[in-house]
């Protein structure tokens, strides 16, 4: 029913009224919201949420690890240069002996941060033979005549022979390599054009062996095989961010290379201060060489080896 | 035949009425005072929440749990790490949560098994110039503190002989309270690797980030300590 008293109201004072209610709705219903608005960013500013109008922040990033358990160490922290020599020997089914067809001594100064790689070419005569030679008697053997035709010491060696080396790259999922020049090798198999090539163990093992394309022959090959040695560096450094990525290629290592002068502990260590280099910065440099068939040093090797000799990279202009 | 470490269960199954239960608590105690960040299947300790509930969740610590476990081998393929070394391992990095992290921002200073935790090729680095990241020292005592963890991915590096070389453990960590300059969130990601001397696992390396949301300041400040590994 309705109230007699609104009955008796004039239209005009009712529609007044009814406004004046209308309003004071809306504004209760606006003050509400801001209230609860106010208390929802005060309770978020009292949790801990990140309120710009108040708040700041701190960032703080370290990353340590222990020195090496033997050598390469200085003042409690590997800050020594070092020397590790890669070899890729030629032992397959149905061909032993295991020469060093792919000699890679790579540098590494920790303090400085920086890195160089020294391509060996597997001809270069060192005692009366050619230097591969060495790798039928081990890795340490073929580390001993390296350091012996350079002048620097060898700590270390990671030796893999074919199906070491189609293992570790098929492991890590293929490398993304930069093709140089066309390749066009029928005894390799390496059929490339120029550009970025993503390659399986057999198609990196392709481009690492063929030497048929080129008028220098090995000396290109050698280079080629620095090149793809640096363009996994780049995709592995990515993986090794992190210790699960780190122990993954660690584990790859263990099963498909022999180690020489190093564990996997030590390795670790090692690997981290290499990876820790930007690979773009690593020179790939191939030995100067002069003559054919069993190669001598250039003009210029004595100096280039010099300059390496002395902290782990080179300098100097060659 | 030794047990193998298997992934806990982070979250079980729930009945609905109790589901929107904690809905419910959870949406009052968001608007009250405080609300969890807590990030898609990470696990929290918690006290449980009663009648005479407190304003916040109030959490003395977080209680490390496994979360996904990884093991590489340098020799026979498809290992699993056995449960004494996985415990072992997650013991310390328990351990090192609750002197590197609970102790300082509930006491004010660091716990007494700090140093212990690390092999001594890092502990004058985790005592000196990287003490500031590894722990929440700085940030004082703070009230109402409370915590959230993710589970701890563990990894194994084992040689050709089947024996353990390194043990890592990678978590987040993410912790909050009332510091004496105002509400304070500091965010952890902690990757801690292990090496066995005699039967003690130690930290041989780490990766720590953390970042501290207060209400202090606008400074931001971006420190990289220990370059040199």
């Amino acid at each position: 029913m309705r109230d007699p008293a609104v009955k008796d109201l004039p239209k005009s004072k009712l529609r007044i009224g009814r406004k004046t209610k209308r309003v004071l709705l809306a504004l209760a219903g606006a003050t509400t919201a801001f209230v609860l608005g106010c208390m929802a960013i005060f309770a978020a500013w009292l949790a801990g949420v990140h309120v710009p109008i108040a708040s700041g922040a701190t960032y703080l990033r370290v990353e340590k690890l222990a020195p090496l358990a033997s050598a390469d160490r200085e003042g409690g922290g590997l800050t020594a240069p070092f020397f590790i020599l890669l070899v890729g020997n030629d032992s397959r089914p149905g061909v032993g002996g295991a020469r060093g067809d792919a000699l890679h001594v790579l540098g590494v100064n920790p303090a400085k941060h920086q890195a160089t790689m020294i391509d060996i070419p597997r001809d270069t005569c060192w005692n009366g033979d050619k230097i591969n030679a060495g790798n039928t008697h081990g890795p340490r053997a073929q580390a001993n005549d390296v350091a012996g035709l350079m002048g620097v010491p060898i700590s270390y060696v990671v030796d893999v022979d074919f199906a070491g080396f189609l293992g570790l790259v098929d492991g890590v999922g293929g490398v993304d390599v930069h093709v140089p020049t066309v390749m066009h090798d029928t005894y390799s198999g390496a059929y490339f054009n120029p550009g970025l090539r993503h390659m399986t163990g057999t198609d990196a093992l392709a481009f690492s062996r063929d030497r048929h394309d080129f008028p220098s022959s090995d000396i290109i090959r050698t280079h080629n095989q620095g090149l793809l040695i640096l363009d996994a560096m780049r995709q592995l450094r990515a993986k090794m961010q992190n210790a699960p990525g780190e122990f993954r290629l660690l584990a790859l290592l263990g099963r498909h290379a022999q180690l020489d002068g190093i564990g996997l502990k030590d390795l670790y260590r090692l690997s981290r201060v290499a990876f820790s280099l930007n690979p773009d910065q690593i020179q790939n440099i191939t030995m100067p060489y002069t003559g054919g068939g069993c190669l001598g040093l250039g003009a210029s090797a004595a100096g280039l080896f010099a300059d390496f000799r002395d902290d782990g990279i080179v300098e100097s202009p060659h | 035949m030794s047990p193998v470490l298997q992934p806990q269960r982070t979250s079980g199954t729930s009945s609905p009425a109790r589901s929107t239960g904690v809905a419910c608590v959870l949406v009052l105690v968001l608007l009250l005072a405080a609300c969890s960040g807590a990030k898609k299947n990470s696990t929290t300790t918690t006290t449980k929440p009663n009648a005479k509930a407190p304003k916040v969740l109030a959490i003395k610590t977080s209680l490390l749990k496994v979360g996904k476990v990884v093991v590489e081998s340098a020799g026979a393929p498809n290992l699993l790490m056995d449960v004494p070394t996985g415990k072992a391992v997650l013991a310390v990095a328990q351990k090192y949560i609750d002197n590197a992290i609970f102790e300082p921002l509930k006491a004010g200073r660091l716990g007494g098994d700090y140093a212990s935790l690390f092999d001594q090729g890092v502990e004058s680095a985790a005592l000196g110039a990287d003490r500031r990241a590894l722990t929440d020292l700085e940030a004082g005592k703070v009230a109402r503190l409370t915590s959230t963890a993710s589970p701890v991915e563990l990894s194994a590096l084992v040689g050709t002989l089947g024996e353990y070389i390194y043990v890592a453990t990678d978590f987040d960590l993410t912790v909050k309270g009332i510091a004496s300059t105002g509400p304070l969130t500091i965010s952890h990601k902690i990757e801690l690797t292990f090496a066995q001397t005699g039967k003690t696992w130690l930290v041989t390396a780490y990766r720590v980030q953390s970042v501290r949301h207060s209400s202090a300041g606008k400074t931001t400040t971006t420190t990289k300590g220990g370059k040199k590994p």
